[in-house]
């Protein structure tokens, strides 16, 4: 990086302004939202009624207190939860199946991003009529072989519809993960395996004292990135069950945006966002933490093999 | 995998049998909810919802013709496009004039830049909406689309900066040098020197913030309310109403949404692929 010496030194603007339009923009639409949020979550506003007035933290103990938020908390989170493992695992295993040599491995390779690729509105909607009582595909299949009983819908009770969405949504991400984990296996210096294998360790070995170090940075990014993709998730649960039969499939996401858009009640609108906001930055807090534990081990478990 | 040539042994045999069963399921998991929303557009009506198997016994399109002559979805294209394209231009301009900077430059504030970055990809959309609804309806921008063009360029400039973090750091330091001793502008020489090397990245990058923006719902659901401002991602919900729903055109209008953005997501994989493995190593 070489700068002339002969210029002068005089303050050099043109950074700051090559920056200024970015810094407006994001400030405005992400930092300007948190601020509002937090301050009209003490407000009682809402358009239903005229006028508003300070309340405190009431909206925080009504909300808190009313069954609803705490359910749909309880289900965002096992949602997450189950669709980070899902994911994380199924694309492990298939970037796993994508190292070995077979025919047809390239044209897969360059599809295989279709399902992230394909809009989300387009995949619930597809799933669900795949999985539509009169008309899927997957349900006419099922009978056939007599796994589902005639007449069996999806989305009339609770346990079902969660598994249709679970089914849509790890089906949109686990190709995304498989490829991101296979390309950074890709990238492991096959020296370090022959050498390995010449030492006399076999695929086992090799894969738990080589591979698996190598790519373990990718894997908590994995875990990380399926962790905020699922917690946020909305189109897909909106479009396929628009939170389930009786609440049932209600995420966090699901139930900010009806109480805003909805009930039009702005306040506990806001309230329930910066709650939820709270609990994304405490499970976030709590992978880094995790993460950063297994790294501590990882190293005294070396130490200790030598 | 050392597979000795000419000793093929039953385990061998079976090992590739079942690698080759795993690849057909994989195929199939991935393909048939695409191949299923293209056969299903071209089933007639009465194929649709009486005789469902398979391969469709006649094909018809009267489904797209029933979609775009019938359902404005051609006014929800165009709206796309015109959001899409005007919001993928402020995108990467914005884009390009940021990275610069901060891939050639040292100056107080960059670190704060890349936290602000950061911090923008926590907050999902949900809780950013709501604010930003109240925001845009008292500057009188509700149901027009430069709301939306905005939002979009904010949500998209982060990604696109760290896309093309990468490859402006790839252009080597010694070309603009070159350039600073003949007594070149910093601005001259990101136009005239940097840019055409890093047109494909840029290109890339502009593609990328296209395709979020073409198939995004949330914004575009709560910031539209006029029906012939709609978007395709909205459009696409009116064939879903509380007593039927058009299976047949929603399916050609989803073709109609999805693959423009398969076809442009190639054009790019190859670019997003390698920004995406750089980045995880930072």
């Amino acid at each position: 990086m070489s700068k002339i010496k002969a210029k002068k030194r005089k303050f050099d603007w043109f950074p700051y302004l090559m920056l200024l339009p970015a810094w407006i923009i994001i400030l405005a639409i992400t930092a300007y939202p948190f601020v509002y949020s937090f301050s009209m979550s003490f407000f009682d506003y809402s358009f239903l009624k005229q006028g508003m007035k300070f309340i405190g933290l009431k909206n925080y103990i009504n909300i808190l207190a009313k069954g609803e938020f705490l359910s749909t908390m309880e289900f965002t989170i096992f949602w997450t939860v189950v669709n980070v493992v899902f994911m994380t695992i199924l694309g492990f295993a298939v970037a796993l199946v994508m190292r070995q040599k077979f025919m047809g491995k390239a044209f897969i390779k360059a599809t295989m991003l279709i399902p992230w690729v394909l809009p989300q509105v387009v995949t619930g909607y597809t799933f669900n009529l795949m999985l539509s009582t009169e008309y899927g595909i997957v349900n006419k299949a099922m009978q056939a072989l007599g796994l589902l009983p005639a007449g069996f819908s999806w989305f009339a009770k609770p346990g079902p519809a969660m598994c249709a969405i679970f089914m849509a949504n790890i089906w949109r991400g686990f190709s995304f993960i498989a490829l991101m984990i296979y390309a950074k296996m890709q990238t492991v210096p096959d020296s370090h395996l022959e050498a390995a294998s010449i030492d006399g360790a076999g695929p086992w070995q090799r894969f738990w004292y080589i591979l698996l170090p190598y790519i373990s940075p990718v894997m908590a990014t994995c875990v990380f990135l399926t962790f905020l993709w699922s917690f946020n998730a909305f189109d897909i649960i909106k479009v396929m069950t628009d939170g389930g039969p009786l609440k049932s499939t209600n995420t966090l996401a699901l139930l900010v945006n009806r109480e805003a858009f909805s009930y039009l009640e702005i306040s506990r609108a806001c309230t329930m966002a910066v709650i939820m906001l709270l609990i994304l930055l405490a499970c976030a807090g709590v992978l880094l933490a995790a993460w950063k534990l297994l790294q501590a081990l990882g190293r005294l478990m070396e130490r200790r093999n030598g | 995998m050392n597979a000795v040539k000419g000793r093929h042994d039953a385990r061998w045999l079976a090992r590739r049998i079942g690698l080759y069963l795993i690849f057909a399921v994989l195929v199939v998991i991935i393909f048939f909810p695409f191949y299923w929303i293209i056969v299903t557009s071209l089933k007639p009506q009465t194929g649709i919802y009486a005789d469902i198997r398979l391969l469709p016994t006649s094909v018809t399109l009267e489904n797209y013709a029933y979609a775009i002559a019938q359902s404005n979805v051609f006014q929800f294209s165009l709206n796309s496009i015109i959001v899409s394209v005007a919001s993928m231009v402020t995108t990467v301009t914005l884009s390009v004039m940021a990275v610069y900077p901060l891939v050639r430059m040292q100056f107080r504030g960059k670190k704060l830049f890349y936290g602000l970055m950061a911090s923008t990809q926590v907050f999902p959309m949900v809780i950013t909406i709501l604010p930003l609804y109240m925001f845009f309806r008292k500057l009188n921008l509700y149901n027009s689309f430069t709301s939306l063009i905005l939002l979009y360029t904010a949500t998209g400039l982060p990604t696109c900066i760290v896309l093309l973090m990468g490859h402006f750091r790839d252009v080597p330091a010694e070309l603009e040098d070159a350039a600073f001793i003949d007594g070149c502008s910093r601005l001259r020489c990101l136009l005239q020197i940097v840019l055409p090397v890093v047109t494909p990245a840029v290109v890339s990058g502009g593609i990328y913030v296209f395709l979020s923006n073409w198939q995004e719902y949330l914004a575009a659901s709560s910031l539209i309310a006029d029906r012939n401002k709609y978007t395709l991602t909205l459009g696409l919900t009116l064939f879903k109403t509380q007593h039927s729903t058009n299976w047949g055109a929603l399916m050609a209008t989803s073709v109609i949404l999805a693959v423009p953005a398969i076809i442009l997501f190639f054009l790019i994989e190859d670019y997003f692929i390698d920004s995406m493995a750089g980045s995880i190593k930072e």
